[in-house]
């Protein structure tokens, strides 16, 4: 009997399951919840444009989350190398990712448990070199915004986001083995 | 609004995505992108494109690729080198790129599409190349390093330049992924078995900025493909540019400046 394709239906079914999860997942990589939300959008964007690849079974869940999961690898490799989320797929699609307020913010950080990894993170660091440790240190362990580190370390923004996303991919080994799944 | 919990936040974007796919699906599927980079290809019917299957199946034993229903520039998707294949030591890319299509066209009437794939591993970015025609295809793909000298991230890099010899057309194909600022490039070969050196200059063709959109290639990536008559040896490549100046010595394919 011929296959299904993954349609819409199926793929919007798959969110459903598994949004959540890569949420949490993709928080306690980039440590920035904003952009995991928004790099959760941009992962289903890209599964929605290239579904006619995807050779699973769209009715095997397993296949399709590791699937998806191959996708928000990659979607998350491009955001820790540019230091800020890859939104092309979302933007062909017209479509504005929730922006986040300030308590919305603390309870996504809540449920990816970035509490627990931080005192991981505070260990790993000494890895790092010393201008990726401060910048990864004032953004991850002191929480301070982007703005407040750039005056701090009398950089860019764009110069502190850049020193924070490679030193957290610096981090990913570590955290890896320290269970950050 | 504040307020929204994870999960609203998550059904809030979730809506969006359904109506934007909802949308899309409603939509003509766009062609004008692969038209446009179509140049002067013909299209395969379905029994040609299966002699095209066929074909690159026997060419690339060690790395089949399947033809997968095109989009508007994607490429065929090949499937992951099998384990067994993969170097013990290979290096696995942090990121890979979507293949796409960054050119096409026709020499002495065999249609030609090539198509391009970044990797990155860590700082050291390749871009695999691969040629189909109608007599099978060849190229790299991107994702097999090894620690080995040969075959490290950085050689995979530098190997820009691959040659092909199609037995059913029987013509030679050399063709490379070249930087921004490319605009000629210059191949001498010689016949197999030797023979007088035979020297074409071709230009630097940039690629369509959709197809590196979507695949993630190096912004201003130039690429060229050269069919050449019989089989031939490429000995050497030289890229030069807009003032003429070489940029790039390529020898065996290999581009080391």
């Amino acid at each position: 009997m011929a296959r299904a394709p993954l349609d819409q239906q199926l793929l919007a079914a798959a969110y459903r399951r598994d949004a959540r999860r890569l949420l949490v997942w993709l928080t306690r990589r980039t440590y920035d919840a904003q952009q995991a939300v928004d790099l959760v959008g941009e992962t289903y964007a890209r599964a929605w444009e290239s579904r006619r690849r995807f050779s699973g079974d769209p009715a095997d869940a397993d296949a399709l989350a590791a699937w998806t999961w191959g996708i928000a690898r990659h979607v998350l490799a491009d955001a820790l190398r540019r230091g800020h989320a890859e939104r092309a797929a979302l933007q062909r699609l017209h479509v504005e990712p929730p922006q986040l307020a300030a308590d919305e913010l603390a309870r996504l950080e809540e449920l990816a448990e970035l509490g627990s990894l931080r005192a991981t993170l505070a260990v790993a660091l000494e890895d790092l070199s010393p201008e990726q440790r401060d910048a990864v240190r004032l953004r991850v362990i002191e929480e301070l915004d982007y703005a407040a580190i750039a005056r701090r370390l009398a950089i860019s923004e764009d110069a502190v986001r850049a020193r924070v996303s490679r030193g957290l991919r610096t981090l990913a080994t570590a955290m890896e083995a320290g269970g950050a799944a | 609004m504040s307020g929204r919990g994870p999960d609203q936040i998550l059904d809030e974007l979730g809506s969006a995505l359904a109506d934007a796919w909802a949308a899309d699906a409603r939509r003509p599927r766009p062609a004008a992108g692969l038209r446009a980079l179509r140049g002067r290809g013909r299209r395969h019917g379905r029994a040609g494109r299966r002699g095209l299957i066929a074909a690159a199946a026997v060419a690339l034993a060690l790395v089949p690729t399947a033809i997968a229903t095109r989009d508007a520039v994607w490429a065929p998707d090949p499937p992951p080198l099998p384990a067994q294949l993969r170097p013990h030591d290979a290096v696995v890319p942090g990121g890979a790129g979507t293949p796409v299509y960054v050119g096409a066209g026709t020499a002495d009437a065999v249609a030609w599409r090539l198509s391009a794939t970044t990797c990155r591993y860590g700082h050291v970015e390749a871009v695999g190349l691969f040629l189909s025609v109608p007599g099978g295809g060849a190229g790299a793909r991107c994702d097999v390093a090894s620690r080995q000298p040969g075959a490290s991230p950085e050689a995979l890099a530098a190997r820009r330049v691959q040659t092909y010899y199609d037995p059913v057309s029987g013509m030679t194909w050399a063709f490379g992924a070249l930087p921004a600022q490319a605009r000629t490039v210059t191949v001498t070969s010689r016949p197999y078995g030797g023979g007088a050196a035979q020297t074409d200059r071709i230009a630097a063709t940039a690629v369509d900025g959709q197809a590196i959109e979507q695949g993630h290639l190096p912004g201003d990536l130039r690429v060229f493909v050269l069919a050449l008559d019989g089989g031939r040896d490429v000995a050497h490549v030289t890229v030069a540019d807009a003032t003429d100046t070489t940029i790039l010595t390529c020898l065996d394919g290999r581009c080391d400046r």
